[in-house]
């Protein structure tokens, strides 16, 4: 990992920090609470928390991710590092649906909490997600962002923060 | 290049993981059936010898042999791929190294200075390869400026390591050490000792530090002034200690010790300033053993200083080397294993277009590696206690205890490989059904 000379690798490194430390905050909570029964119905604290996996797992699939597909992957694509975004658009699949169902099911137990089979398959799908995302991050973090740093010209770097605000 | 196509191919790296499993194992039982030699051991070859030898050049340098070629082409974008003829040189050395060793380490045992000669012969051709490769890439990159001076140092110090190690096996047979103007036999053995534990192993080990630590953690880079500092600070200590190991110097030792101390307290501030910047804050059990080794390094020190000037005090030198080599290194080295197999094999996964499992999945981590840390660990304060006390009972109790990890910790190393191994026997079958 490095310091980026360019602003939209530093705006997509602190989206990494913001997703490590939410999911972080929710591998804690999870494990705190354990798999064998829910937590308490209306737990304040778990209820931000939960919020917060939603707002930023949504965030991270429809803009993190798209914008990285639509934008920046090709710009990688045309030196011929192929190798490297197979990967990367693979875990991007794999991660996906991940997303979309713990999403749904925080928005679902608003209402009416979590049964004891409902918080078994949510903490298995919350302990899956966080440890896939920083899998994601890690590479990202060493191998794309720092490649990117140093293909883009400053030009490019301005018009993509655009495109990249405007899409969030 | 990108990451995936710096893949090199899988069985390379995982002979050498594989063959490091083993050995590890190896290395325990030999120490549990000779337990009662370990305490008062002052050189010689046979069962300690062997089962030190297993450790430090079947399990630790065979660990680094593998990572290496794994970690430098993905980290550098430069190829291992050296050729030679038809032949890969990181091939050749693996068939050069992994049974040299299995000859050395037997040697020894048995006492059978045809068979260390052999063997000996073998591994340090093995190191060769290996040094061609690994210079080969320390000299075309630009980047990884710490690692690269680490890797250095670490490739003289091997130099060094190797003659030495040759020359102790070969007045195993002619006995011609301590004549004329020679060293003594136990001080080129403890300036081997240091050679190796502190100067080859040690300085891969700290050098590819400044690469693993910042990625798991997913930390800045850190500072080269730093880290350069550390690394002079180091080398000052070996520079000293070597010399005055052979020489038998004392007062120069225990200097050497706390300059090398020195250096390694800033070696350790870079680590924890590294994961403390870090993003991810939850790094699980194998920084637990990260952390337990890097609690051993200065403590070998401390102690090997110690050793220089009291060394019937405690059975302090074989306390040294046990510290040196089963706290610090193999800890460290066993915590960063357990990272790098998963993280390779979800790679190759990937790779071939399949699903990878969890990261967390692979191998049975739930009980087999929390089955290795607390034998581990256990077994390191068994062995320790029964070195000072001169207790043969707890030497035995922690060499069982020891070999229990061991064995978790191959049936980890096995259960990864598997995997790997059947994607590619997945994907042959999708290609030629």
């Amino acid at each position: 990992m490095m310091d980026y000379s360019r602003a939209i690798c530093r705006t997509l490194h602190e989206d990494h920090m913001a997703t490590v430390r939410v999911l972080e905050k929710l591998e804690t909570a999870l494990i705190k609470v354990g798999r064998k029964s829910p937590p308490a119905p209306q737990d304040p604290d778990l209820s931000r928390l939960l919020r917060d996996v939603a707002a930023v797992m949504q965030s991270e699939i429809t803009g993190h991710f798209a914008f990285e597909e639509d934008h920046l992957f090709p710009l990688v694509e045309e030196m011929g590092e192929t190798g490297m975004l197979a990967i990367l658009r693979d875990e991007h699949a794999t991660i996906r649906p991940l997303a979309q169902r713990i999403t749904e099911t925080i928005r679902a137990s608003h209402a009416n909490g979590f049964t004891p089979d409902e918080w078994a398959g949510f903490y298995d799908l919350g302990l899956e997600l966080a440890e896939r995302e920083t899998f994601h991050i890690q590479k990202e973090e060493m191998g794309f962002l720092p490649l990117l740093d140093q293909i883009l010209e400053p030009e490019d770097d301005g018009a993509l923060s655009i495109t990249f605000a405007e899409t969030r | 290049m990108g990451a995936q196509s710096r893949l090199i191919p899988y069985h390379l790296p995982l002979r050498f993981f594989v063959a490091a499993a083993l050995f590890h194992v190896a290395a325990w039982l030999l120490l549990t059936v000779g337990h009662a030699d370990i305490a008062g051991y002052a050189g010689g070859p046979g069962i300690v010898l062997a089962s030190l030898h297993a450790l430090t050049l079947g399990a630790l340098a065979m660990t680094a042999m593998g990572a290496a070629y794994q970690l430098l082409n993905v980290a550098t974008g430069i190829t291992t791929g050296l050729a030679m003829g038809r032949f890969d040189v990181a091939s050749i050395s693996s068939w050069l190294y992994i049974p040299g060793t299995v000859l050395l380490v037997a040697g020894m045992a048995d006492g059978n200075n045809t068979a260390m000669l052999l063997g000996g012969g073998l591994v340090v051709s093995g190191l060769i390869a290996f040094a061609v490769i690994i210079g080969n890439i320390f000299y075309r990159t630009v980047a990884l400026k710490a690692t690269m001076r680490h890797g250095w140092a670490a490739l003289v110090c091997m130099v060094f390591l190797a003659v030495a190690g040759l020359v102790l096996i070969v007045d195993f047979e002619l006995g011609f050490l301590g004549t004329s103007a020679l060293p003594e036999r136990a001080d080129l053995a403890f300036s081997h000792a240091i050679l190796g534990g502190f100067g080859f192993m040690g300085l891969l080990v700290l050098g590819f530090s400044y690469i693993l630590i910042p990625m798991f953690a997913l930390s800045p880079a850190p500072n080269e002034r730093q880290s350069g500092l550390s690394l002079s600070l180091i080398l000052c200590g070996l520079a000293l200690a070597v010399p005055a190991a052979l020489a038998g110097n004392k007062l120069a030792l225990l200097l050497a010790a706390a300059i090398g101390l020195a250096g390694v307290a800033v070696h350790l501030m870079i680590m924890r300033k590294v994961l403390r910047e870090g993003m991810k804050k939850r790094l699980g059990m194998s920084f637990v053993m990260v952390r337990s080794g890097w609690i051993a390094l200065p403590l070998s020190i401390g102690i090997g200083g110690l050793a220089a000037v009291a060394p019937e005090t405690f059975n302090l030198p074989p306390l040294f080397i046990f510290i040196l080599i089963f706290g610090w290194l193999l800890t460290f080295l066993t915590g960063i294993l357990q990272r790098i197999l998963p993280f390779l094999t979800s790679m190759h996964a990937h790779k071939l277009g399949q699903r990878a499992p969890r990261l967390s999945e692979m191998g049975d981590q739930g009980i087999t590696l929390k089955m290795h840390a607390v034998c581990h660990g256990g077994a390191l304060l068994l062995v320790s206690a029964g070195i000072v006390g001169d207790v043969d009972a707890l030497i035995l109790i922690g060499g069982l205890t020891g070999s229990l990890g061991a064995a978790a910790f191959l049936w980890f190393t096995i259960g990864v490989g598997k995997l790997v191994v059947g994607f590619y026997a997945k994907d042959k079958r999708a290609q030629h059904p």
